[in-house]
């Protein structure tokens, strides 16, 4: 079995505690993230994955429960805490809104140098995080304001991989990106945790894109882990998903109903081409109604 | 039918301190019908966006002209007229909130309008049992889903009883449940209501159900049609850096090796018919 890098024991989190307002957002969750894995979380709108996502660097503090980093509790010792967040970085939605910098390179570089890293060391990440995010080295001394949206985005993103983190977590990072633009971040994202080897973590209200790139699927409902696995064993629960206001992805959704009238079909494609090939053959070798 | 909005030969360009900006919107000439739904798709800088502001007055052309209703939206002593035409709902649901209460958000603009009390009640009333927020008229909007919010946001345009809505992406940020609300929300309003919805959106299966589909292009308009005619052309549209729902791809692929799928298939429902009648007559000859 492969190490584990993020484990919630019980993990509770209470908003507003002891007003008439209380909230249990996360509620006694167990969940184990295997080092190297690309999770993908899903959940509807107050399912408690944002709350999840800021305990996993630290940001909000456990009203019950334990999460480890690397097999340590993150709140044994407070004053470690801040080297969680060196470990764990996090890029919320909409990260082109908090570029600041004269150019894309001091923004970058804003991370590591507050890490308190040598100029070479800095020269070197900044360099590696641009080419992650496909911006070549003509981006450097450009100002924020002279990119496009798509591109603030991937400066953005560039930032806090410069910092090395052994897990990368994005908060919807494709939301209001058009498919090319998505299509290319979600390659990016593949690409740069299949060469880090590190852990990469996003949240996203796209069943499209998390078949795409995922290794693991998160399913938060309730504040609870509602399901762990795998792209297949995850959307072929369909009716679960729905229910709790989730889908799969739309071939998945087509594949779904016609199995209904091919039990011979598998409905775990993801893919427009794959999709026709096995269609192709269904045709090609007489397919046969149930 | 009577055209609502109009754009004749219209470019718009940002300013940014004087230096020359390529134009957002560029020679855009486009007549809006009255009661028509229109989706408006197009890569992230398209002029997609530059499009919805200049439908009411929140931009206004640098060259060329819109009008709506006969109206010049350069007028700026008709600027509320405008604005009482044609109402806005943007992509982040929760910088549209104004107040505490569901029901005082959505009575901001008839208030503003001047319109009498027992008449904004009614408004209020209609507006939320529209979109399907009525039960929620009492609650705080903050604490809502993004759905929700937006559905509130909805209700504070039709409750200004404007003749036509500009959405711009409203979806952009929903879970896939808050998206089918929307839309299901936006669809009512157009079909039951007669409002005529222009609806931008990078979500295809959104789009396919409008009635009209426009493209943009690099400030351009490219492609006008229905729904069909727009999605018969999915090598075309990824090249442009979009995409086609997935029954549209599914069916265009199966075509490509040599199956005789039928054009304008959008949704899975025509999929399946036009699958299972090929199958068929394979099976038959």
């Amino acid at each position: 079995m492969k190490e584990i890098i993020l484990e919630t024991r019980e993990l509770t989190h209470i908003y507003a505690k002891g007003t008439p307002y209380e909230k249990t957002a996360v509620n006694g969750m167990n969940i184990k993230i295997e080092k190297g894995e690309l999770v993908g979380i899903i959940g509807h709108t107050g399912s408690g994955k944002s709350t999840l996502v800021q305990h996993f660097n630290g940001l909000l503090k456990p009203d019950g429960g334990q999460i480890f980093l690397d097999g340590h509790d993150m709140w044994e010792n407070k004053a470690d805490i801040r080297k969680v967040r060196f470990k764990v970085g996090v890029c919320f939605q909409y990260p082109e809104y908090q570029l600041f910098e004269e150019t894309v390179y001091k923004d970058i570089a804003f991370g590591p140098k507050n890490m308190g890293l040598d100029k070479d060391e800095i020269n070197r990440r900044v360099i590696e995080a641009m080419k992650y995010v496909g911006l070549d080295e003509s981006y450097a001394d450009k100002s924020a304001f002279d990119l496009s949206g798509g591109e603030k985005r991937r400066a953005a993103i560039a930032g806090v991989m410069a910092m090395s983190p052994e897990v990368l977590i994005l908060d919807e990072p494709c939301a209001g990106l058009d498919p090319a633009g998505r299509d290319m971040l979600l390659s990016l994202i593949k690409n740069y945790r299949e060469s880090t080897g590190s852990t990469v973590i996003f949240v996203s209200h796209n069943m499209d894109d998390i078949a795409k790139i995922a290794t693991r699927v998160l399913v938060v409902n309730d504040g609870k882990e509602a399901m762990y696995g795998t792209v297949d064993e995850v959307f072929s629960r369909c009716d679960e998903l729905k229910a709790m206001g989730l889908d799969v992805p739309a071939v998945t959704d087509l594949f779904m109903k016609l199995k209904m009238i091919y039990p011979q079909l598998d409905a775990g494609v993801y893919d427009i081409n794959k999709a026709a090939d096995i269609l192709y053959s269904l045709l090609k070798g007489g397919a046969v109604r149930a | 039918m009577e055209d609502l909005i109009i754009f004749d030969n219209v470019t718009y360009r940002y300013d940014s301190d004087g230096a020359a900006l390529k134009p957002a919107v560029s020679n855009l000439s486009l007549k809006i019908k009255k009661g028509e739904f229109v989706a408006v798709l197009g890569h992230n800088g398209s002029g997609k966006s530059t499009l919805a502001k200049l439908c009411n007055a929140i931009l206004i052309p640098e060259s060329g002209r819109v009008t709506v209703d006969g109206t010049d939206t350069a007028d700026e002593e008709k600027i509320y007229d405008i604005r009482r035409k044609v109402g806005m709902v943007f992509q982040n649901p929760d910088n549209q909130i104004v107040a505490t209460v569901v029901e005082d958000d959505v009575a901001f603009g008839p208030e503003n309008l001047g319109v009498e009390p027992t008449e904004i009640r009614r408004r209020v009333d209609e507006a939320l049992k529209s979109v399907g927020m009525y039960e929620y008229r009492l609650h705080e909007p903050h604490r809502l889903s993004g759905g929700q919010k937006q559905r509130v946001a909805i209700a504070g345009i039709l409750a200004m009883q404007t003749d036509c809505i500009v959405l711009d992406e409203p979806t952009a940020m929903l879970d896939p449940k808050g998206r089918k609300e929307v839309m299901q929300a936006v669809k009512k309003l157009n079909r039951e209501l007669s409002k005529t919805v222009v609806f931008i959106t990078h979500f295809m299966d959104e789009a396919v159900q409008a009635d009209r589909v426009i493209v943009m292009n690099k400030a351009e308009k490219i492609m006008d049609g229905t729904a069909k005619e727009v999605f018969s052309h999915p090598e075309r549209l990824k090249a442009l850096g979009l995409d086609v729902p997935a029954a549209a791809g599914l069916s265009h692929e199966l075509k490509k090796r040599g199956i005789d799928m039928p054009d304008g298939i959008l949704d899975n429902e025509s999929f399946i018919e036009a699958f299972e009648r090929i199958n068929f007559e394979g099976n038959n000859t």
